[in-house]
């Protein structure tokens, strides 16, 4: 049963997955943004918080769901 | 860690807002207030600068005024100085040209009365002179050596009147 | 695992006994410690020739306004101070770490608590400045269909917003037990140095962005 519920837990945190590569797209925009528009660094910046803060939030779902799993079905 | 007591819950959001109360009383109030007064101090200041601008420019401009007339004063005392001036030195020269004239015909009359004294006394010496001769011609008329004698003499007597005179020679 | 726990730190005989959580002892300290502080460096304010001390204090506590301030927008400036409190007590509840207390944001109780609170400020937000029908119509804003999704948005954000900031907190915390556990010292300082505060005052941004920006929304 432990194993099983240690490889749910792995499974649900897979998510970060997604986020990752979420975040990594959005930062090598953002960059090649500023690059091309150095003067918009401030708006860039905090679009580029809002998206990553909420591409992020997958990741931190799938932690909490795995944490779930091991703290509910033990 | 997961587990939600409605007791907690409700102490927490209680501890925020009296944490927003807190700090509101604590740290905006003042700060804000301070900040808030160094703005209208600020303004104040800016303020006063700008009407002590704007004085000094009234001032300034007054003080141009001024200048402006006192320049226009100074050109016309200089430009009346000028036709004193001018007035002046023309009837100086009038009267120098008067009295320069009044001197010239004084001179002029001085030389025709000199003039005339010497033609006179020359006429006269002339005649007494003439007389003389006519004297000595008419006493002494012996003979052509005699004449002749007594024409060199009469000739030498008029070159050198003084001489003449000086020898005794005399009407 | 036990540092995962979040104890009872005390109980109130009265009611049968209320079990006051760590975090709200722990948030009991940091109001405590907030207000003492602010009183001390807000006690010796000059209007004329201010200190090196208050100018810093100054421009923190304006860039922190202005800042607060851009995020929510014109029409949000009443709730500026509200903001400013929650970003000031994350963030400090998020660094706590270093000081041996536990966070109290790892505690579910509370990010609760600040999502609840949050949500109710951003309808009320909404309520007040467009009236209550026209706050009933805006769940229908672009287009009718899209009711049902925007009455899920009341859980969804509050939800949104109390996981990232739990799930953020309570992943350092865990990592930081588990390198503690493996090397007692040194190594632990550069990762605390990012989980506990660079991580700890980030999170603290975004949840007073993502709610501002939620009344932002609600009051446009």
């Amino acid at each position: 049963m432990s194993t099983l519920i240690a490889i749910g837990a792995g499974i649900a945190v897979l998510t970060g997955v997604g986020a990752g590569i979420g975040i990594g797209i959005a930062t090598s925009k953002a960059v090649e943004a500023i690059a091309r528009q150095p003067e918009a660094e401030g708006k860039i910046v905090k679009s580029l918080m809002l998206g990553c803060a909420l591409a992020e939030a997958t990741a931190i779902y799938g932690f909490v769901i795995a944490l779930l799993v091991i703290i509910l079905l033990k | 860690m997961l587990n939600l007591s409605p007791v907690n819950l409700l102490l927490t959001v209680l501890n925020l807002l009296v944490l927003l109360f807190l700090m509101k009383i604590f740290l905006y109030k003042p700060m804000l207030n301070v900040i808030e007064k160094r703005r209208q101090l600020i303004e104040q200041q800016f303020s006063k600068a700008d009407t002590a601008q704007k004085e000094a420019e009234q001032l300034k401009t007054e003080y141009e005024g001024c200048l402006a007339d006192a320049k226009k004063l100074q050109q016309e005392k200089i430009l009346e100085a000028q036709a004193q001036a001018r007035n002046e030195y023309d009837k100086i020269l009038s009267e120098a040209d008067a009295k320069a004239q009044k001197i010239v015909a004084e001179a002029k009359k001085a030389g025709q009365e000199e003039y005339e004294k010497t033609l006179r006394q020359a006429q006269a010496q002339i005649a007494g002179l003439a007389v003389a001769a006519a004297a000595r011609i008419v006493t002494e008329a012996q003979g052509e050596a005699s004449d002749k004698a007594a024409y060199d003499a009469f000739l030498k007597k008029v070159s050198t009147p003084e001489e003449g005179n000086k020898n005794g020679y005399h009407v | 695992m036990e540092e995962l726990n979040c104890e009872t730190a005390f109980t109130i005989p009265v009611f049968g006994s209320i079990g006051i959580a760590e975090s709200v002892a722990v948030t009991w300290v940091i109001m405590l410690a907030l207000t003492l502080i602010s009183i001390l460096v807000s006690k010796n304010l000059k209007v004329e020739n201010p200190g090196k001390g208050q100018l810093l204090l100054e421009t923190g506590v304006s860039g922190l306004h202005n800042m607060v301030q851009d995020m929510v927008g014109e029409k949000g400036g009443r709730y500026v101070p509200y903001l400013m409190t929650v970003l000031l007590y994350i963030g400090v509840a998020n660094i706590i770490g270093l000081f041996g207390f536990k966070p109290p944001t790892k505690d579910l109780t509370v990010t609760v608590a600040l999502a609840v609170m949050s949500i109710l400020l951003i309808e009320f937000a909404g309520i007040r400045e467009k009236g209550v029908k026209g706050w009933l119509k805006s769940f229908a804003q672009p287009v009718a269909i899209m009711t049902p999704f925007n009455i899920l948005e009341l859980v969804i954000r509050p939800l949104s917003l109390c996981m990232r900031l739990f799930g953020n907190v309570l992943g350092a915390f865990v990592i930081m037990e588990l390198i503690k556990q493996v090397v007692p010292a040194v190594v632990p300082v550069p990762f605390s140095l990012y989980f506990d505060l660079f991580d700890g005052l980030i999170q603290a941004y975004v949840f007073v962005f993502l709610t501002s920006l939620f009344i932002k929304e609600a009051v446009e």
